[in-house]
């Protein structure tokens, strides 16, 4: 092996931050290794990673209605302040 | 006055076109998330936009949602400053407690609505005490990265890193805790 495997407590110090992307892509890709070759903490990134997935699905609709109200307050803020 | 390209009411109207309008939909969703309540979502981002139209020229064209994001944090502090004077000793706690106290509205609402669809990760994430929950909010429903909700809530990335990791330990606990749905 070119690199040494990262500990399991080093995977555990930043899994949540790997998960978010968050790391330099050489953190990623010794922790992908890591969870591909450990079950316990591939298991435990399941488990986050599961978590972030059904928050994510909470996210409101947009507001379509907003948003186009948004929209044409843009423009108008440069017609106001051109004019 | 200067002629040069970029400056005067076209350049402006330029950068705002294309820094600022293609993150309307990011600043209603944090706007929401900060104030939870629809008019006061889109006054604050209305606000957030005549302060960034007036302070483009002078924007260095570099991450735009996080140089939106800050000025929207002020402007939310000025707001929360108008109506409640008292209140400005810590902007972080102040929002906070804002929030809380439209999310009051907002839950007696919410609980008329039929609890039987609720799944187990809103109940999950909605007794996250507010600090924590505005951060997963951000960072996990509305996808900012730790920089911008920082940047929004006008407190360290480090801060947003320890909040929302703690967090997230506290929903799984709270799955854990709660019976398993039947599927
Ligand atoms: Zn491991």
């Amino acid at each position: 092996m070119a690199q040494k495997m990262m500990s399991c407590r080093d995977v555990a110090l930043r899994l949540q931050t790997y998960l978010d992307g968050e790391l330099d892509e050489t953190r990623m890709e010794q922790i992908r290794a890591h969870l591909d070759a450990c079950v316990d903490c591939g298991l435990e990134a399941d488990v986050f990673a599961d978590i972030k997935k059904d928050l994510a699905a909470q996210a409101i609709p947009a507001d379509s209605d907003a948003l186009a109200r948004l929209r044409e307050f843009s423009a108008r803020i440069a017609e106001e302040a051109n004019g | 006055m200067s002629n040069a390209p970029s400056t005067g009411p076209v350049g402006q109207d330029a950068r705002f076109n294309e820094y600022v309008v293609p993150e309307l939909d990011v600043l209603y969703r944090v706007a929401y998330s900060i104030t939870r309540n629809k008019s006061d979502a889109e006054d604050l981002v209305q606000d957030t936009l005549l302060r960034a139209y007036r302070a483009i020229e002078r924007f260095d064209g570099r991450y735009p949602r996080a140089w939106l994001l800050t000025i929207m944090r002020n402007a939310q502090v000025n707001r929360v400053r108008r109506k409640r004077p008292e209140l400005m000793h810590d902007p972080d706690e102040t929002m906070a407690r804002m929030a809380d106290e439209s999310a009051e509205a907002a839950d007696a609402e919410s609980q008329l609505l039929d609890k039987e669809f609720e799944a187990p990760i809103e109940a999950a994430l909605a007794a996250l005490p507010e600090k924590f929950r505005r951060v997963v909010e951000l960072v996990d429903l509305n996808e900012l990265s730790y920089q911008e909700a920082a940047d929004a809530l006008g407190i360290p990335v480090g801060t947003v890193m320890s909040r929302l990791h703690r967090a997230r330990r506290n929903i799984r606990q709270h799955l854990e805790a709660s019976p398993l749905e039947e599927t």
